[in-house]
């Protein structure tokens, strides 16, 4: 049991995290100026942001240490960047999805009234460019990579 | 091209954000209050245990069935207490209310003295011995089994190799093709070297399975399920409900590296069960050596097992009364929705009733 998650603290940390992405989401709407931006250049990159927050670095990234040194850091330190590249081009591909469901006009295309509408938008426009990356055999190898680049880094310091 | 569909009102925006951050925060401190600590709701009684794995057995709700028993066998990397959640969401409650009698095979948490333990010991010496007590204790020679998720992986392995244990086999949401085209974490898996994995850390940390599974569907099941909580930051029951289902996520056991790798390289780098050549406890688990009656109850929108891989089981076995159900919702919702309350428990009680 991951006994982590019943941390009083942990558990409000966890929930803000999701409070303050919600709010980032005003953000990129309103930007430093207080107005919607016209273009929706502008938006994509500022969602973009949001999503690159996500993607990369991932999870499996995160979980290894930020220094070190020898055969199997280098290893590892190659495989997160490689992982994080590639939630990168995630990240942009799913701005860019945003701003084209964003653009869109007609009956399929309802006006966005709301911040949760815009944030229910924000996760099914991620979620889509996430799971066509995910298919691709470059992210399995990346994701194993970098798993194995983790494991031998336990072995090293075992 | 312009934002044209975006016509937020910035007054409504803030007041909106400013509500969402309230509910959360009230969300937050009320989620810290509660307590769902326990296992399963429904009165049950340890009947036999060997190693860590033990057979409960739940009182029945109805007057007998006259039915055979039925063992339900679940997965190894999650806790099957998801079978028994609370009261009004329990498909073992159900089971017990349509007169069956109800074991469960519990693996438990396996610690480092059981990174030997192989598909083995969990398919023939641990089911085995859970099926061999129920057949001593109601006196017959063969009884019912239900197998949930990679437990029914493992009960079909186990119907293959001892098919006189088995009356009738009821498979739910279980993977027989580790290869079909929408099998996203089977993608994933294929390629890692789960024999130097294993080497390295002995056991497979549960932890690193969830990440897995969560990393299915990242937005799906962390920003919009979280986001979520302000919707019910009032509703102490809907609050309970969300905890206990985090909390039954978050309970992922350590898996025993030996059985780990055995799985992971039969089924899903090599699909044995499907191709042929599979082999546990050096037998040859030959799916036509099944010939009871089987029913397949899979989910349409199951991200984990996808409605292929569970289809798969037709036509692999030798039975001739073969019946598949297709449940309308996901992996976890067959577990847990009111639809599932309402339709599986009968589902399977009538399909036994009339075999």
């Amino acid at each position: 049991m991951d006994e982590r998650f019943f941390d009083p603290l942990i558990l409000q940390r966890t929930l803000s995290e999701y409070a303050r992405g919600f709010s980032a989401l005003a953000g990129a709407v309103w930007g430093p100026h207080g107005s919607v931006p016209a273009d929706s250049d502008t938006l994509r990159r500022a969602f973009a942001a949001g999503y690159q927050q996500l993607f990369a670095p991932s999870g499996l990234a995160a979980a290894g240490p930020a220094s070190g040194s020898g055969a199997a850091f280098e290893q590892y330190q190659r495989a997160a960047a490689h992982s994080a590249a590639i939630g990168s081009s995630i990240a942009g591909d799913a701005g860019r999805r945003l701003a084209v469901a964003l653009a869109a006009s007609g009956p399929g295309a309802p006006p966005i009234t709301s911040l949760r509408e815009l944030q229910a938008l924000w996760i099914e426009c991620g979620e889509a460019a996430y799971g066509e990356a995910a298919r691709r055999e470059e992210f399995a190898l990346a994701q194993a990579e970098l798993l194995m680049a983790l494991v031998e880094l336990r072995a090293v310091s075992a | 091209m312009t934002a044209s569909r975006l016509t937020l009102d910035p007054l409504r925006a803030a007041a909106e954000m400013a509500e969402f951050s309230q509910r959360m925060a009230l969300a937050t401190a009320e989620l810290a209050k509660l307590d769902v600590r326990g296992e399963g709701c429904t009165s049950r009684t340890e009947v036999m245990r060997r190693g860590k794995t033990v057979l409960w057995r739940y009182a029945r709700e109805a007057p007998d069935a006259g039915l055979p028993p039925l063992v339900i066998c679940y997965a190894l990397v999650n806790r099957p207490y998801m079978l028994d959640l609370q009261p009004d969401r329990s498909l073992i409650r159900g089971l017990a209310a349509n007169g069956l009698d109800v074991y469960l095979v519990d693996w438990g948490y396996p610690d480092r003295g059981d990174s030997h333990l192989s598909l083995d010991d969990y398919v023939n010496r641990h089911l085995g011995a859970c099926m061999d007590h129920v057949r001593a204790a109601h006196g017959v020679p063969a009884v019912n089994l239900l197998g949930v998720c990679q437990g029914g992986t493992l009960s079909v392995c186990h119907t293959a190799l001892h098919p006189e244990r088995v009356r009738n086999l009821v498979t739910m949401v279980t993977p027989v093709d580790f290869h079909t085209e929408d099998n996203l974490l089977s993608r994933w898996v294929r390629k890692v070297d789960v024999d130097r994995m294993v080497e390295v850390l002995g056991n497979v940390p549960g932890a690193l399975l969830n990440a897995a599974f969560i990393a299915l569907m990242p937005l799906r099941l962390t920003v919009r399920k979280y986001a979520g909580l302000a919707d019910i930051a009032g509703d102490r029951a809907a609050l309970e409900n969300f905890l206990r289902m985090e909390r039954w996520i978050h309970d992922s056991p350590d898996q025993a590296g030996t059985a780990f790798r055995e799985f992971i390289r039969g089924f899903f780098h090599e699909n044995r069960l499907l191709k042929g050549g599979l082999q546990i406890g050096g037998h040859p688990v030959d799916p036509r050596a099944i010939t009871c009656p089987i029913l397949n109850i899979y989910a349409r929108q199951d991200h984990l097992v996808p409605p292929a891989a569970s289809r798969a089981l037709e036509g692999l076995t030798g039975s001739r009364d073969y019946s598949d159900f297709e449940f309308d919702g996901g992996h976890i919702g067959i577990y847990v929705s009111r639809t599932a309350q309402e339709l599986l428990p009968r589902t399977i009680a009538q399909w036994l009733r009339s075999r």
